[in-house]
């Protein structure tokens, strides 16, 4: 009998235990283990950490995700899986047209409030928003290397703080557009080396309001140099014969006359208006 | 000289009691490995599905088709086996299993392994039904017999896996069937010792719905072991990805404690033992269902719950299972079918409700990987690089697999940069967390087949108050 209660004593003993490790499962977050919730995209969370460009870019990249998937009514993440292909998650139920839109509204708002945050100035803002309008939407997807690659093209092979003394060797492209943007690219280049400044500090003395500290150098100074600068590249270009004749004689008038703002973007409203002529 | 011949008789008996104790744990070890081979191969499964190149329900044919042959040539047997000489069908029955043991370890596809593997059941459904007779004549007691019969039975079930993974992992998954042979081997000779034990014609007053309460105690258990001994033994191996040994070291928790109980199951009244252990057993499966991480510690202790309730359970269910009075030999060879006719419903119920979950689990997975890679704090150069790398590792993983991202991640410095390194694991840790609680709901049904035996012990009482 006595071999018997002892027995009963140990099983209660193993249920005990039993009890304990379930409790214990639960105090440590047992049926939440797994659950893989993410993050709501309409509430605010903690920006990207970390300074410089890269990690500008990402913040943009993750607020415009962000803004997206709120106006799509679904996560960053499903969002951004819906434009993988077998990716194995469920679409989410809005046509390509619909999230392309979506995609590039909330970068471009992500732009704004980077802007505004005071995380990039007015000289990033542009380049940014350019490459948030223009890339296809599977290079943005692609993980916003492509709008670092962008920007990096826009400004040379070292982005903003090459220095601008050195040649860069720029990728190609036939036609007037792509030769423009070289001549912008290599005017900005020649008049930065030419007074000292990064390219940085050349975009920002550009921009009214942007300036960073005491300016080395007048507005009007930096005026003629970038402008002369840009002269001297038309004419370069014009002599290599990658530049129609009356294509060069149209840039030699906006240059004198463009506001230099214009530049910023790598010469795209210029671009533009040539690629309408040509 | 009466003396010295009287010694020398008693030697004799002494020496031919020995021989006949080691004829009979030969046939015990072969009832063991008889009812561990319901398991043996869930950890070597990944080994084949490489060997063999094929699909997830292709390999599982190697579990299900041996068991679906036992539970259905063990019923088809009821009604026979009290015609027919059980020393023969012992006998027929090893040499079966022992030519398709030595078959399955030369196997060199998957038809193969599967046809052989129902041969093997076959031989497993008949010796299994005849031994238990010859272990009771061997023991020289029937109630002796019959306790070694069902000891072996429930340590082999128990052991199943754990010895499938270190043979696995010492040697190949052809070992594990290589292994057997001996053991049915030694199994044959143990039929030799054993005399007069057809008990062809045995009479049995009572009918085998008697056995009712026992039996249908025994498919709950056995149907919710499903959860302990197939699911358990995945997750740990397949998802959380620990070796065949180190897997089994964790698994091994369940046997320990189905051995470490037996002292409390002798002692204890059957129903309040029977019902104990169910309660048991379904703790354990809802401590897997509820696993805060993919912590070794916590499956190994919810494991020996679970072998601790097979421990309690499974002796009181078998024996009003098996009696006298339904006939011993047919109410063991009808609870040999019942026993893995629960494993084989819970298998089918189980799979497509795993299969489900596991999809929902990768497709949560995906997400929270997503999360994990976007907010990652890695430079942009190094994050694009991964993100594309891990599509293709995705795509290459099997249902309810962790993918393997230690190269990409190599490849981007983690070795020494920390900050890869810590993307890497929570990474990882992500996409455990997500398949560990894809098993939840198959955890906590068998957890719920387990809790159906509870009320089944009571029966026992009833039973006992009958006679």
């Amino acid at each position: 009998m006595r071999g018997r209660v002892a027995a009963l004593v140990a099983l209660v003993l193993l249920l005990a235990a039993a009890a304990a490790l379930l409790a214990v499962e639960l105090a440590k977050g047992g049926p939440g283990y797994g659950e893989g919730k993410v993050a709501d995209p309409c509430e605010p969370r903690p920006p990207f950490p970390g300074s410089g460009f890269d990690a500008t870019i990402q913040r943009v990249v993750l607020g415009g995700l962000d803004g997206a998937a709120c106006e799509l009514d679904t996560t960053r993440e499903e969002f951004l899986l819906s434009f993988v292909p077998a990716s194995g998650v469920e679409p989410i139920p809005w046509d390509e047209a619909t999230r392309e839109r979506a995609l590039r509204a909330g970068m471009q708002r992500s732009v704004d409030d980077a802007l505004e945050r005071g995380d990039i100035n007015r000289v990033e803002a542009l380049l940014l928003s350019e490459a948030v309008a223009r890339l296809p939407v599977d290079a943005l997807l692609r993980g916003a290397l492509d709008l670092k690659d962008a920007a990096t093209e826009t400004l040379g092979g070292e982005g903003l703080d090459g220095d601008p003394c050195q040649p860069v060797e720029r990728p190609g492209g036939e036609g007037v557009g792509p030769a423009v943007q070289r001549i912008v690219q290599s005017a900005l280049d020649g008049a930065a080396c030419e007074l000292g400044l990064t390219r940085r500090e050349l975009m920002l003395s550009l921009m009214p309001g942007e300036q960073e500290g005491e300016p080395a150098w007048d507005p009007a100074t930096i005026q003629r140099t970038v402008r002369s600068a840009l002269r001297r590249s038309i004419d370069e270009a014009e002599e290599r014969g990658s530049l129609p004749r009356r294509a060069a004689v149209i840039l030699r008038g906006l240059a004198d006359t463009v506001p230099l703002e214009a530049l910023l973007d790598g010469g795209q409203r210029l671009r533009d208006a040539l690629d309408g002529l040509f | 000289m009466d003396a010295v011949g009287a010694t020398g008789e008693q030697a004799a008996v002494g020496r031919g009691r020995v021989l006949r104790w080691l004829l009979a744990a030969a046939l015990a070890t072969a009832v063991s490995v008889a009812f561990a081979d319901s398991s043996i191969v869930v950890l070597a499964l990944p080994d084949l599905y490489v060997a063999f190149r094929t699909s997830i329900q292709g390999i599982a044919w190697v579990i299900t088709g041996y068991n679906v042959v036992v539970a259905v040539v063990a019923i088809a047997l009821v009604p026979l086996v009290s015609r027919v000489s059980l020393v023969w069908l012992t006998r027929a029955g090893i040499v079966l299993f022992l030519g398709a043991s030595i078959g399955c370890a030369l196997a060199g596809d998957l038809t193969t392994l599967i046809a052989v593997r129902l041969v093997q059941g076959l031989g497993a459904a008949l010796f299994l039904a005849g031994s238990l007779p010859l272990l009771g004549s061997l023991l020289g007691s029937r109630g002796r017999g019959t306790a070694t019969w069902l000891l072996a039975g429930t340590l082999g079930a128990a052991l199943g896996p754990a010895l499938g993974g270190v043979l696995t992992e010492l040697f190949d998954w052809r070992a594990i069937f290589v292994a057997q042979a001996p053991v049915a081997g030694l199994a044959l000779l143990g039929t030799l010792g054993a005399h007069g034990a057809s008990l062809a014609g045995e009479r049995h007053e009572g009918r085998l719905r008697e056995t009712g309460w026992g039996n249908l105690g025994l498919f709950f258990v056995f149907g919710a072991l499903v959860g302990a001994l197939f699911l358990g033994v995945v997750l740990v191996i397949t998802v959380w990805g620990y070796s065949p040994i180190a897997g089994a070291g964790i698994v091994s928790a369940l046997p320990a404690a189905t051995i470490l109980v037996r002292p409390i199951a002798s002692r204890l009244w059957p129903a309040a033992c029977a019902a104990g252990g169910a309660v048991l057993l379904a703790a354990g499966l809802a401590a897997l269902a509820l696993l805060p991480a993919a912590s070794p510690v916590y499956a190994a202790l919810a494991l020996a719950l679970c072998g601790a309730g097979l421990g309690l359970a499974v002796p009181p269910f078998s024996a009003s299972a098996t009696t006298e009075r339904a006939g011993l030999v047919r109410s063991a060879t009808f609870s040999i079918g019942v026993r893995h006719l629960g494993l084989v419903l819970a298998l089918a119920l189980l799979a497509p409700l795993l299969s489900h979950d596991l999809d929902a689990a990768g497709q949560r997975a995906s997400l929270t990987a997503t999360a994990v890679v976007l907010d990652g704090e890695l430079p942009l150069t190094k994050k694009i690089p991964l993100a594309l790398d891990m599509r293709g590792l995705f795509d290459a993983a099997q249902q309810g697999e962790v993918p393997d991202l230690d190269a990409p991640f190599e490849a981007q410095g983690a070795a020494t940069d920390e900050r890869v390194a810590q993307v890497r694991d929570d990474l990882t840790g992500t996409i455990e967390a997500s398949i560990t609680r894809g098993f939840r709901w198959s955890f906590l049904v068998s957890a719920l087949l387990a809790l159906l035996a509870a009320p089944v012990a009571l029966g026992l009482l009833r039973r006992r108050e009958e006679r």
